[in-house]
């Protein structure tokens, strides 16, 4: 198998003897959209499940979770929120003023 | 005594771990080891002590020419298993990523990819990442003995070089063959743009219509000393900046003083990139785009009818 990576500063196309494990990037396919008969016969295929004393497996062959989760949480925006609308020429000059009171512009 | 062991594969990405581990060295009263792998690795050693390292690892083995991560994992394995080291921290860089998770494994140690942020809590590191796509921050301990953490390029402050000195030591690696070859390497078109040092940015994304209308943005830029950046979109499906422009989740973390985002919905994925500015600007046409929820200051207004007036406001101060 043969695929290009994409790093950092340059692409790597790398070739592998299988059997190969690859993980791909999103974008990487464009999904075709299903026909209405593909969608009715998806719905009539079988479904197999798997669960662990199918593949002859107890709770003792799972490895325990290595991380703790100790919140996990919206981020906290604290920002001024200061929106202006309407008038788009007095809008500039008030924008402006602030970022030249903030110290943001230039140097 | 705790022994943490760094690694990035670009250096700059090695002297900010080290920076965050000269801090943090005495209340975990921990050595800091740095490894440094391929040809030139001894002559970068001096590099690595200024920066905080106490000890140097180092080998110039010709198995260690490209970077082939599974060589690599073993390689840090050897060196961390013979020394004692119990944490290492690694740059997550693309490369990173992948070294990361194959050495927790031969480490049999916990691992934690792409982490924004280390806090100390007692004797404990508790590790920061984006979870969700990005739309949580959350905070996780590892709970086994061994950990191996990768930390994201910017993440900490790089430190002020100071003339340290350390022991490097030579390690003799026994290194298997790679199980992939590369057997091409294409250079990226140049755009040695570095966005993550602007101090001023304007990213720009989908409310631009078409490529040609790009001058609108680089007049604002150029009025405002400041670097373009944008949205996945614009570098990645439809080519109009490259790729080493992209703001967020997947490409760059800026920290600029003022970041003005033009025609940016405010998707959170972009947004990480510049969740750090100092001062956040964004000019979009609807008000309730959800950028406008993370700003200072905004602009409800078409770019193409603000953007050029406020160039040339910009031009009088």
């Amino acid at each position: 198998m043969k695929a290009t990576r994409n790093m950092e500063e340059s692409f790597e196309v790398v070739e592998a003897a299988l059997p190969v494990l690859a993980a791909v990037t999103s974008g990487i396919n464009e999904p075709r959209i299903p026909s209405l008969m593909q969608i009715l016969k998806a719905a009539r295929k079988p479904l197999q499940e798997w669960n662990a004393a199918a593949l002859g497996l107890t709770a003792a062959d799972f490895a325990q979770n290595e991380t703790e989760v100790l919140s996990n949480l919206a981020p906290v925006e604290q920002r001024k929120k200061i929106i202006y609308e309407g008038k788009i020429d007095e809008n500039i000059t008030s924008l402006v003023d602030s970022l030249i009171k903030e110290g943001v512009l230039r140097g | 005594m705790t022994n943490i062991l760094i690694y990035c594969d670009i250096d700059e990405g090695a002297f900010e771990l080290l920076s965050w581990g000269k801090k943090v060295k005495d209340s975990l009263h921990a050595t800091i080891s740095a490894v440094l792998l391929g040809k030139g690795a001894k002559g970068k050693a001096a590099d690595y002590f200024a920066y905080g390292a106490d000890k140097i690892y180092w080998s110039e083995q010709a198995a260690l020419t490209d970077f082939y991560a599974d060589v690599y994992a073993d390689a840090l394995f050897q060196i961390a298993n013979t020394n004692d080291h119990d944490i290492v921290l690694i740059g997550s860089t693309r490369r990173g990523k992948e070294l990361a998770a194959r050495l927790a494994q031969k480490m049999q140690a916990g691992c934690i990819t792409d982490a924004g942020g280390i806090e100390l809590k007692g004797q404990d590191l508790v590790v920061h990442r984006y979870t969700l796509g990005g739309n949580t921050l959350s905070s996780e301990v590892l709970k086994t003995a061994k950990k191996v953490i990768s930390v994201l390029p910017k993440s900490f402050e790089k430190s002020v070089k100071t003339a340290g000195q350390g022991e490097a030591l030579e390690v003799s690696l026994t290194l298997k063959e790679p199980k992939t070859k590369i057997v091409e390497k294409k250079g990226k078109a140049g755009d040695a743009v570095s966005l993550e040092d602007a101090q001023t940015l304007v990213c720009i994304g989908r409310g631009l219509n078409k490529k040609e209308d790009l001058p609108l943005v680089e007049t604002l830029a150029k009025t405002l000393n400041a670097e373009i950046g944008c949205t996945r979109p614009l570098s990645h499906e439809w080519q109009w900046l490259s790729e080493q422009r992209e703001v967020g989740l997947s490409g760059k973390k800026c920290k600029p003083r003022l970041c003005v985002e033009l025609g940016i919905s405010g998707q959170i994925q972009h947004t990480v990139g510049i969740r750090d500015s100092k001062v956040i600007v964004a000019v979009n046409k609807d008000k309730t785009a959800p950028i406008f929820e993370m700003v200072d200051y905004g602009i409800v207004g078409d770019i193409y009818e603000v953007v050029p007036k406020l160039s040339e406001k910009l031009k009088t101060v």
